[in-house]
């Protein structure tokens, strides 16, 4: 399990792009990338158009403007279905129906970053939402956000897309990271940019964090709790650790509502929970270290 | 801080209650090997009950080493322990395997219900660190850092200007 395999080790430093999409920036490490980056953008720009909801002509922007029946987007339903594993997970803390509060909190398509008077309840999956392999219903207009897991998604079809040629790769969106090379990547410390809390020894799988501490405004930041529409305080950054990135990124978010036991009993994962008191929690297995 | 420095050594009192539970009072449930042997056990381990909480591990190590017959039948144990936190009731469950009269493994599993409870007890049950150090990226050899995802100019420009605003 833990080895790549054989014909997938052999890094290429030299190959290596960055660019900006979905809001964050992308490096990309694999040996012709160069000639590889219109589809990577093609990958991109069509899961973009599907599941963003700050580009007006998306999928999920449709939707939020009329309900009904709608044809399920391309890796809607693998994505979809993990979202509905994490809302059981999380006793429905973690929640695609967030879009709205996110929004009305400032977190919208123009980054207003002003809270609204009146901020919008979080509705309940179980009125609005439902989906199937095919199609996806909701019963009125609604802004759906998938930010706690799309990126991650994203990230592994591209990871996938260039994995399938047996080469070896790293995928970085702004951190949230697969690979199936031999790397070190350090844990950032959220307080300080410039150093590192730890770092982790990885050869393949997905290592993705998650903080408020870059999408942060006011008292608030990108991580909201739909029951008080507040962002949790007691937990400063998470890790989690991987087979794929869109695990790994839903996970980083979930155990910032959710003990880890707890979620141990819906996913397999190794993690790292940073309190606010500068304390550290590190699962047995965890393929690194703290300092 | 000090208020969980003085509450984390709850967690691991109550596992030794919990263990001596297991080993003193009796078997509550019995996996791994047949029914007859763990009813056997049961009854074996019931017969050396010395209800004193002091006994603790001394207590297992003594009969360990003084019986030549083998006091504990060689198996997984499971248990629960309960204790008060200040915001209600709250158990912890404890499964120890048995090999030799020597405790080889020992799992607890956190059931508190209040989130402040389930931190303290996930700290203990896994790898915990009171205070991790933040060192220079340049004194460690990395590839690449993790943290929050980067944000796009777009973003940083709206905070920086939202920002602007606040201060003027």
């Amino acid at each position: 399990m833990m080895h790549s395999p054989k014909s997938a080790v052999k890094p290429s430093p030299k190959s290596s792009v960055t660019f900006d999409a979905i809001g964050t920036r992308w490096q990309i490490d694999c040996e012709d990338v160069h000639n590889r980056l219109p589809q990577i953008k093609a990958i991109i720009d069509s899961y973009d158009q599907a599941f963003s909801r700050f580009r007006p002509d998306s999928f999920i922007s449709k939707m939020s403007q009329r309900h009904g029946t709608f044809t399920m987007p391309e890796h809607g339903y693998e994505l979809l279905s993990f979202y509905s594993q994490m809302h059981k997970a999380t006793g429905g803390l973690v929640t695609p129906l967030i879009g709205q509060t996110l929004s009305d909190l400032g977190y919208d398509a123009k980054y207003s970053l002003v809270p609204n008077e009146d901020i919008s309840i979080t509705k309940q999956w179980g009125d609005v939402l439902s989906f199937n392999e095919a199609e996806i219903s909701i019963e009125e207009p609604t802004l759906l956000d998938f930010g706690a897991a799309g990126k991650g998604q994203l990230v592994d079809l591209i990871s996938d897309f260039l994995g399938a040629t047996n080469q070896s790769y790293c995928v970085d969106a702004g951190g949230d990271i697969r690979l199936n090379q031999k790397l070190a990547i350090g844990l950032e410390n959220p307080d300080n940019f410039d150093e590192v809390i730890g770092v982790a020894q990885l050869n393949r799988g997905s290592l993705c964090g998650s903080a408020g501490n870059r999408r942060n405004w006011g008292s608030y930041n990108h991580i909201i709790n739909p029951v008080n529409s507040q962002s949790p305080e007691r937990i400063k950054a998470t890790w989690v650790y991987t087979d794929t990135a869109m695990i790994a990124d839903g996970l980083a978010t979930c155990l910032f509502f959710s003990d880890p036991t707890e979620l141990r009993n819906y996913f397999s994962f190794e993690f790292v929970i940073l309190y606010s008191d500068n304390s550290a929690q590190v699962s047995d297995n965890f393929p690194g270290e703290l300092f | 801080m000090d208020q969980q420095n003085k509450k984390n050594p709850i967690i691991p009192a109550i596992v030794a209650i919990a263990v001596i539970a297991i080993l003193v009072t009796g078997v509550i449930v019995f996996t791994g090997k047949d029914k007859e042997e763990s009813t056997n056990s049961t009854e074996q381990v019931s017969q050396n009950t010395t209800p004193e909480t002091q006994a603790d591990s001394t207590a297992l190590n003594e009969q360990s080493t003084s019986s030549t017959t083998g006091i504990y039948k060689d198996g997984t144990y499971q248990a629960s322990g309960s204790y008060n936190s200040p915001g209600g009731t709250e158990e912890v469950d404890v499964e120890l395997t048995i090999a030799d009269n020597t405790i080889t493994a020992a799992n607890v599993t956190p059931k508190a219900a209040s989130p402040t409870s389930k931190q303290y007890q996930s700290q203990f049950v896994a790898g915990y660190k009171s205070q991790v150090v933040g060192k220079n990226v340049d004194e460690v050899k990395l590839s690449k850092v993790s943290g929050s995802s980067l944000t796009s100019q777009g973003f940083n420009d709206a905070l920086a200007e939202i920002r602007s605003k606040a201060k003027s």
